[in-house]
């Protein structure tokens, strides 16, 4: 039997009326959730991400930092101090005397893992970290105290297949990298490099670069990693020893 | 089949499926999604809402088209309300749920919406010229749109606009069925203001209009995109700024110049699996390089999708189509509107399909569109031919075209995914991670691009030899005509090459004219050094590095160097040119009132020159620095 079928416009489709109801009352509870979410437990998710380039984050004032981005590479951190030391927050920050960020012993750490490349470490959570969208680097920058992120890198990967002048330093010692990073940024030279071995067994160098004011108000750390062509990079920058110190303890490679 | 179309039409069924892909896509809002996408829409949205959209734009990175800051401002107004987008901590925080919801809110509606569509066109089949199938059919293949992994992907997940703009896009195909070309015209000026993807489907759209409504109906339809393409950017037209349009319109050309951003299609394969390593300025075939090999490959398929259109009749203007426009009567010549539908769909389908599979600096996200416009082509595959549709022959080809679609969407989904987690890796699936494998990837180019030979062999009714081997002899012929001077062994002025990277260190690179041409049309001029005037060179300024692929196609590059006669006294400057890495020439030091001095360097075997300009060691003020009648020689 053969059957000629009837046109479409002689059909209905089934009532929607209670489905939009339903529709309507499940959407406006889920956001419900989703505001009530975003005022009572925002704290101490996620992370900050700006976006790449020349863009507008907001007015600038003391309470809401709006640095101008541009995906950075991975910089000797120049940083304005305060010197004026604050008494931890609830969340166990405080700033001590020479304008750095520390956190109390009881504060509570997290482990953060690299976007690009397999690296991991453990930060405050109270710390803020922001990343770069597209960023070769893998970048993990401080937004902290209204200074721009950009200004204050703390970790990043350096692939040394990225340039010819970088190749060199594949398969030789890293310290030989150490030892001539400092020219790509105008500083002065070198004040001292130790060399140690972190509790994952990652070797690394830690490094002091003289400023034009031969000065070496940081510390730099490089660590080897299993794939030579890899070099992790960490600036101290705005982190006073107490947290930068086990943070560089805390660097592993892998998955 | 006859089960799910029973299922699907069930209320209780209907509502429940509905219910699931609500609950789907609310569960993927918390993701952060493509996070850059996100980021650039806070900043964008802020920016407009704190600034209005003159004056906003300008401070931003914006590269969509204008009118869509209007949505992104009404995201963050509506974030506003719930809370304080200048605290920066809470707003760029890539988990702001709130704004995260907000944001992915439009594709989401947009996802129902293109569901409604499906079930408008098949509640309304008769009256627009689609095939009278059952109302189960289309709600099967709403349904199929609906819960699509691939949908949920890309507006839930991902948080793009893409369903946004193809639901509009296809609204405006609703009006034209309903006959009504002007709001028609209006509807897609708006859906391409929000997709800019959505241009390359005005050509054929309009000659649709035309086509289906006649010249009057396509008028019409001219007559309100160019009125809603004005009202939309009033702001700039009262402002007198109709260049940021402009911009807006255009900046995205070259705006990556990769082989393809994870688009898995010809170039992808080209590269290797590595088409966002891969400059599209490389030589592809002789002395086009792959850009221009793309373009011409996607003219040519387009030319294709117009030819499949116009194959057969151009609707005479008796035609009973046109008579129904002009007396606003009933359809009654439903086989005639079915074919022009078909055709059109397919011919939207080829240039889609075109634009994803042969331009380099292809978006992943760019096939979008098609698995939509799929679903519409469907029912007029299945039916085609038919003047009476018969459930017992069509309920076996509807199988095989939800199966085959099915697997084409899975395939795409494959793509997409992988595009995601390549930039995000944490948030995409995790157990798909582990099939981002190179050599897979380039599989699912090539099963994506025998999908869409299968397609246009489908289509060979109407896309017969001749007219394919047209296109194709098109599309070689260019390049041909393009690789001339290769052919006959004639000079090839760098000029008509272009760099892979190209820097000055004041101003920008000027072709046949001096690096001050770019401060404005006032300063434009000609090459020149010490009052030697030259048609043909390149202005730059000091430090400067151009780099080239000649793909080893050169034996000899002849040219002139020195600084400029607009130069100041203190330019002093050194030309270096440089073969894959190893020096060729070296000019020696340069002073700004020399005459030009001549250089013939062997070129033999190299395959990425390099022209760079120092500073003569002096710091580079002054240091306008020409290179003049260069010319790469066979």
């Amino acid at each position: 039997m053969t059957k000629i079928m009837d046109t479409g416009e002689s059909e209905q489709i089934p009532p929607i009326k209670n489905t939009a109801i339903i529709a309507i009352g499940v959407s406006v509870a889920v956001i419900a959730l989703i505001i009530l979410q975003h005022n009572l437990a925002f704290q101490g998710v996620g992370t900050i991400v700006l976006p790449a380039g020349g863009t507008y984050l907001g007015p600038t004032d003391t309470t809401t930092p709006a640095p101008a981005i541009t995906t950075p590479a991975p910089v000797a951190p120049t940083v304005t101090v305060s010197t004026t030391p604050t008494a931890p927050t609830k969340n166990g920050t405080y700033t001590t005397a020479q304008g750095k960020f520390a956190v109390t012993k009881d504060a509570v750490w997290v482990t953060v893992k690299g976007n690009k490349y397999p690296y991991s470490f453990k930060k405050p959570s109270a710390l803020n970290l922001v990343t770069f969208p597209n960023d070769q680097f893998d970048i993990y920058a401080i937004s902290w105290n209204g200074q721009p992120p950009d200004q204050n890198v703390l970790i990043g990967v350096d692939n040394l297949n990225r340039t010819d002048a970088l190749k060199q330093y594949i398969d030789v010692s890293k310290r030989t990298y150490v030892e001539n990073w400092w020219k790509q940024f105008g500083l002065k030279g070198i004040g001292s490099i130790t060399e140690f071995t972190n509790s994952h067994g990652l070797k690394g160098y830690r490094a002091k670069f003289l400023n034009s004011a031969g000065q070496t108000p940081n510390d730099d750390v490089f660590f080897e990693t299993p794939n030579p062509i890899y070099v992790i990079h960490i600036a101290s920058g705005v982190l006073d020893s107490s947290v930068f110190d086990p943070l560089i303890d805390s660097v592993a490679w892998g998955k | 089949m006859k089960k799910v179309l029973t299922f699907v039409t069930n209320p209780t069924n209907f509502q429940f499926l509905l219910g699931v892909a609500l609950l789907l896509r609310l569960v993927l809002i918390p993701n952060p999604g493509f996070e850059a996408d996100v980021a650039f829409w806070k900043s964008w949205g802020l920016a407009v809402r704190d600034f209005g959209i003159v004056k906003g734009l300008p401070l931003t990175n914006f590269n969509y088209p204008s009118p869509f800051a209007y949505v992104l401002a009404l995201m963050a107004d509506v974030y506003s309300f719930f809370a304080n987008p200048h605290n920066y901590n809470e707003y760029w925080n890539n988990a702001n749920v709130l704004f995260l919801a907000i944001c992915k809110t439009p594709s989401i509606l947009a996802d129902f919406g293109i569901f409604a569509v499906i079930l408008w066109i098949g509640k309304n089949a008769k009256r627009i010229g689609f095939p009278q199938l059952p109302m189960p059919f289309y709600t099967t293949l709403a349904f199929i749109y609906l819960l699509s992994p691939l949908a949920m992907l890309d507006g839930a997940l991902w948080g793009q606009v893409d369903s946004l703009g193809v639901v509009i896009f296809l609204i405006a195909n609703c009006l034209v069925l309903r006959k009504k070309p002007f709001l028609a015209g209006i509807v897609y000026m708006i859906a391409m203001m929000t997709k800019l993807q959505n241009m390359i489907y005005g050509p054929v759209f309009f000659l649709f209009i035309w086509q289906y409504l006649g010249f009057e109906g396509f008028m019409q339809a001219v007559g309100g995109a160019a009125l809603t393409f004005f009202s939309l950017n009033i702001e700039f037209v009262l402002n007198r700024d109709m260049s940021r349009v402009a911009g807006d319109l255009t900046g995205n050309y070259d705006y990556f110049p990769w082989m393809s951003l994870n688009a898995y299609n010809v170039w992808w394969i080209v590269s290797g699996a590595h088409g966002m390593q891969m400059s599209d300025k490389n030589m592809a075939i002789g002395i086009v390089n792959a850009k221009t090999v793309g373009l011409y490959m996607f003219a040519s398929t387009y030319l294709l999708s117009v030819l499949t259109m116009l194959k057969g009749k151009f609707l005479p203007s008796n035609n009973r189509a046109i008579q129904q426009f002009n007396n606003e009567g009933t359809l009654n010549s439903p086989i005639v509107s079915r074919e022009l539908l078909f055709r059109y769909l397919s011919g939207l389908i080829i240039a889609a399909s075109g634009f994803f599979l042969f331009q380099t600096e292809s978006h992943d996200r760019y096939a979008f569109p098609v698995i939509v416009f799929l679903l519409l082509w469907g029912p007029l595959w299945i039916t085609r031919n038919k003047k009476e549709i018969i459930e017992r022959e069509i309920t076996p080809l509807f199988t095989s075209f939800i199966v085959g679609y099915i697997l084409i969407t899975l395939l795409y989904f494959y793509n997409l995914h992988n595009a995601f987690i390549q930039n995000y890796p944490h948030n995409g699936i995790s157990f798909l991670t582990g099939l981002n494998i190179p050599t897979l990837t380039i599989l699912a180019s090539l099963a994506q691009i025998g999908v869409f030979g299968y397609f246009l062999y489908i289509l060979r009714r109407y896309i017969t030899t001749p007219i394919f081997a047209s296109c194709v002899g098109i599309c070689i012929l260019l390049i041909i005509a393009k690789d001339m001077p290769l052919i006959t062994k004639k000079p090839v002025y760098i000029t008509k090459l272009t760099p892979i990277s190209a820097t000055a260190g004041y101003g920008s690179r000027q072709v046949d004219m001096p690096v001050m041409a770019s401060f404005g049309f006032s300063k434009w001029g000609f090459l020149s050094t010490q009052y030697a005037f030259y048609h043909h060179g390149i202005g730059t300024h000091a430090p400067a590095r151009e780099v080239y692929d000649i793909n080893r196609n050169f034996k000899t590059l002849t040219t002139d160097v020195g600084i400029d006669t607009n130069g100041g006294p203190q330019g002093s400057v050194e030309f270096d040119v440089y073969g894959d890495g190893k020096q060729l020439y070296s000019s020696g030091l340069v002073t700004r009132y020399q005459f030009p001095r001549h250089a013939n360097i062997n070129v033999t075997g190299v395959k990425t020159l390099e022209l760079i300009v120092t500073d003569g060691g002096n710091g580079n003020v002054d240091d306008h620095a020409d290179w003049l009648n260069t010319q790469l020689i066979p």
